[in-house]
Order: structure tokens, then C-alpha cells, then sequence
């Protein structure tokens, strides 16, 4: 059980420089290790915000039994955003680059820990850091720029890269698969995620569409599905490279 | 719906853990036994894990935009504290120097008298021997033995003396705290043209109209000695020298 230890709350007036965090009654910065589930209410820039740290183990906790958690995704962005986009734009990518990265990097991590693919005998940052360069160095490769790279990094890449390398394969495919989720359509996208991702009830979801009664959405969600795996059964080599991508080296 | 879709329905309710029971049961021998079953299941699954992906990768994608506003406007704002801190030090730097140099300005004013100018300036004049002299006059005798007074009541009493006896009495006076007459005698010495005591008289004459309260005077003689690199005081007139000279002339109301 991951306990709730401090909440830094700060009127949003004030600069966050995270990940420094904030003594509530000193108002200085301070290095504290705060878990558990998300506070936020930043309706508008008056209100107060509340920040949650983590530590490794309380992240890897978090992520492992719950569904990810806003207030998780922003720790990482908070925590290793900057460094990791330097590293990006310190090799030939742009801020563009880097926000892009950075965005498959956390998607990869949180799924990696879901499959419970992380091995834990590097620290969170380390193993970031060597997804967020594997996959740049992977992109380089693919824009058909780097060949000389190439060969520097597979004489380069020490063992926490070789130790994420299996882990990441099959980009490509998997913007394939998303590709075939935006032809969809909107409702469809919706009802699904909804339904799968956000686990909500039919109850629920019916709200946010506009369908007579829970047997319709659910006919509706089931022609959704349905549709989503003809696409992959009508290409199954696709499906089997997404299906690779996701296993993370299972 | 027609009977086609049955099938297709049960997996998703197999995948949705909707189906219990017998009902279960049936339909997990039905998938052991039916390898077509079984390919669509996967399928089905493989649907769904890309719906989870997809998932994902859009609340990533909305926390992104959020997230990136605030490092955004987190880095802007570190960027002015580094500037601002920077210019608040330089202007702590600059607004110390200030206050420093008036309070020193201020020292300076109030202590800056004719006597304290003096006191750092004045220096009583020694007589060098001259080679070939044969002897020394009565009024040159006495200056050497700091005998202002004899020198004095000598020279007074010499109708026509030399230039150099009126240097000496000048000399003589100025350090008998007789400036008004120091200035007389010093003047006497320099409306003689190529005098050999010219340098010594302009600094000593600006010194007498010092002591005399005439500041105001004495700056031009010190003004020249200072524009002059060959002349023989040039390095005991400063631009601070200079300074004191122009503090006393404000404060003479001269």
C-alpha cells in the first residue's frame, strides 16, 4: 500500500520549478518523497495545485496495479522531461523531436511496467533515459540520416540500452494499428476507449454518446470491436508485428 | 441481429468477462475445440490491446499539452530569475558604491581645512649646499638652524637682500605661521625673472595662500604645477590635491 506522506500546495501564481517541491509552511524548496493518488484542481490559474511526487518503487507500485494515473504521467514530465529532451536536441532533433520522443517514451514505460517487462536493476532514470535514446537512435535510423551513427551506437550501446533494446521494436507498426483506430471514426474511438481504457460502465458511457439505451451502445461497441479486428485479420503480418510491438520481448 | 453474429458477440462477451457458468463453460470447449474460434479470439484481443494502446497514448498525449504550457511558462520564468537576481546584485553593488562614495565625500568635505591641507602638504623647505659658496649669509645661517624668527628679524633688517634670502624669509614666515607676509615675500621672489628658486616659490606661494584663506588663489598655481610634468613639485600636486584646493574654495564661498 503506497501512503500518502506530503502534498506540496502552492497558489498556481507562484512558479513551480519542479521537481523541487515546496514546504507548505516555510515555503522553501525542499526534497521530499511524496506518493499516492493525484490532487489537482487547476481549474483556472487562481487555484491551488497540488503536486505528488514518487519515488521508483512507489511509481513502478503505482503504475503496476492502477490504471495511470494523470498525476503520474506529469511526475515523469516533471522529473525527466528536461532531461531527456536535451539529450534529443543534443543529437540532431528538434524541440518537435523531442516533445515526440518523449511522448512514445512514457507510453512505452508505462506499458512496460504494466507487462511487468521492467526488471528494476536500473533506476527509473536510467532506464528512461536509455528508452528515450534507443527510440531517437531507432527514429535516426529511420529517417535514412545516420548510417555512421548507426555503427557508433552498436559499438556504443552499453548494457542498460541493450537491456531496453529488445524491449522496443516495431514503431512502425504500431502507428499502423493507430492509424486503423482513427478509421474508426469518432463514436467508435469513444465508445472503445471509454469501455476498455477508461473502464467505465455502459451507464457511464451511454452520457457521453448519443444512443437511445445501454443495448444499442452496446450493439454499437460490439460493430466497433468487430471492425477493429477485421482490419487486423484482413492484414495479418500487420497484426503480428503490433502484436510483437506490445509484448515488449515476451 | 442475425445468428452470423453470434458467435463474434460470445467472444467479446468471453473478452468482456460477461459470460458465467455453464454458459462459460460451453463456450471454452467450443474455443478448444475450434481453431477458427480461437484465431478470431485472438483477433479480438489483439482489437482490444490496441484499443488500450490507443488509450494511452491519447491521455499521454493530453497530460503532453499541459504539461508542456507549464514547462514552458516553468522555463521562461527561470530564465527572468536568473536575470533579475543578476540585475538586482549589480544595482546592490552600484547603490553600496554610491552611498560609499558620498559618505566618503562627505568625510572629506567636513575634515578638508586650510590646517588639514597643510598638515598633508606642507613640508618646511631645507637648504642645500651649494658648491663653490664661500659662506653663508647671516639670514641663511639662522634658517638652517629653524631659527624662523632670527631669520625673519634679519631679512627685515637687510636693505637690499638676495633672492635667495628672500626665499629664506619667505620660507621663514610660512613657517611662522605668517602667510600674509610669507605671500609678499614669496611674490617678491618669483617678479624676479629666472629665479632660481621659480618651482619652489609657485608651490610654496600656493601653500601660503592656503594657510591665508585665499584658496581660490592658490588653485592656478596648483593647476600649473600639475600640467607641468617637468615641474620640480609636479608629483606633490594630485588631482585630489586639486580636489581639497576646490572643496576649500566652496567652502570659502570664494
Amino acid at each position: 500500500m503506497v501512503n500518502l506522506k506530503i502534498l506540496r500546495i502552492l497558489e498556481s501564481k507562484i512558479p513551480m520549478p519542479s521537481p523541487v517541491f515546496y514546504n507548505i509552511r516555510t515555503k522553501k524548496p525542499t526534497l521530499v518523497t511524496i506518493a499516492g493518488p493525484a490532487f489537482t484542481n487547476n481549474r483556472n490559474s487562481h487555484m491551488k495545485i497540488a503536486v505528488v511526487s514518487f519515488s521508483d518503487a512507489e511509481l513502478i507500485e503505482t503504475l503496476r496495479n492502477k490504471h495511470a494515473d494523470d498525476e503520474v504521467i506529469r511526475f515523469l514530465y516533471r522529473s525527466y522531461y528536461g532531461l531527456l529532451s536535451n539529450y534529443i536536441r543534443q543529437n540532431q532533433g528538434s524541440e518537435q523531436d523531442a516533445e515526440d520522443i518523449f511522448q512514445e517514451v512514457v507510453v512505452a514505460f508505462i506499458e512496460i511496467i504494466k507487462k511487468d517487462k521492467f526488471r528494476g536493476e536500473a533506476g527509473v532514470k536510467t532506464f528512461l533515459f536509455s528508452l528515450n535514446r534507443f527510440t531517437w537512435l531507432n527514429e535516426l535510423k529511420r529517417r535514412s540520416r545516420a548510417s555512421a551513427r548507426e555503427e557508433k551506437y552498436d559499438n556504443e550501446s552499453d548494457a542498460d540500452e541493450k537491456d531496453v533494446s529488445h524491449l522496443l521494436v516495431e514503431r512502425e507498426a504500431k502507428g499502423m494499428v493507430m492509424a486503423m483506430m482513427d478509421k474508426l471514426g469518432d463514436i467508435c474511438k469513444k465508445i472503445l476507449v471509454a469501455y476498455y481504457y477508461n473502464d467505465l460502465p455502459m451507464k457511464e458511457i451511454l452520457s457521453l454518446v448519443n444512443y437511445e439505451n445501454e443495448q444499442v451502445l452496446r450493439n454499437k461497441k460490439y460493430k466497433c470491436i468487430k471492425t477493429l479486428e477485421q482490419m487486423l485479420a484482413a492484414d495479418p503480418a500487420l497484426a503480428q508485428r503490433f502484436k510483437s510491438a506490445l509484448a515488449y520481448g515476451q | 441481429m442475425d445468428n452470423s453474429e453470434q458467435p463474434g458477440e460470445k467472444i467479446v462477451q468471453y473478452l468482456d468477462g460477461e459470460l458465467t457458468g455453464q454458459e462459460l463453460r460451453n463456450f471454452e470447449s467450443e474455443l478448444a475445440a475450434n481453431p477458427a474460434l480461437q484465431a478470431e479470439l485472438d483477433n479480438m484481443d489483439l482489437a482490444r490491446t490496441a484499443v488500450m494502446h490507443y488509450g494511452l497514448k491519447q491521455q499521454v498525449a493530453v497530460v503532453h499539452q499541459t504539461m508542456m504550457t507549464e514547462l514552458r511558462k516553468e522555463s521562461a520564468t527561470q530564465g527572468r530569475g536568473k536575470v533579475v537576481p543578476l540585475f538586482r546584485t549589480v544595482l546592490k553593488v552600484a547603490a553600496a558604491l554610491f552611498i560609499g562614495g558620498l559618505l566618503y565625500g562627505a568625510y572629506q568635505y567636513t575634515t578638508t581645512t586650510p590646517s588639514s591641507f597643510v598638515k598633508d602638504n606642507y613640508q618646511p623647505y631645507t637648504v642645500s649646499a651649494e658648491r663653490g659658496e664661500a659662506s653663508k649669509s647671516a639670514i641663511e645661517t639662522a634658517y638652517i638652524n629653524n631659527d624662523f624668527k632670527g631669520t625673519i628679524t634679519t631679512f627685515e633688517k637687510t636693505a637690499t637682500p638676495t633672492v635667495k634670502e628672500q626665499f629664506l624669509a619667505a620660507q621663514a614666515y610660512l613657517g611662522n605661521h605668517q602667510p600674509a607676509k610669507a605671500i609678499t615675500a614669496f611674490s617678491a621672489v618669483l617678479a624676479n625673472q629666472g629665479a632660481a628658486y621659480k618651482d619652489d616659490a609657485e608651490y610654496y606661494l600656493a601653500d601660503a595662500y592656503i594657510q591665508n584663506g585665499q584658496p581660490a588663489k592658490a588653485k592656478p598655481l596648483l593647476v600649473k604645477i600639475h600640467n607641468d610634468a617637468d615641474h620640480l613639485y609636479h608629483s606633490k600636486v594630485t588631482r585630489w590635491t586639486l580636489v581639497k584646493v576646490d572643496i576649500l574654495i566652496f567652502k570659502s564661498g570664494n
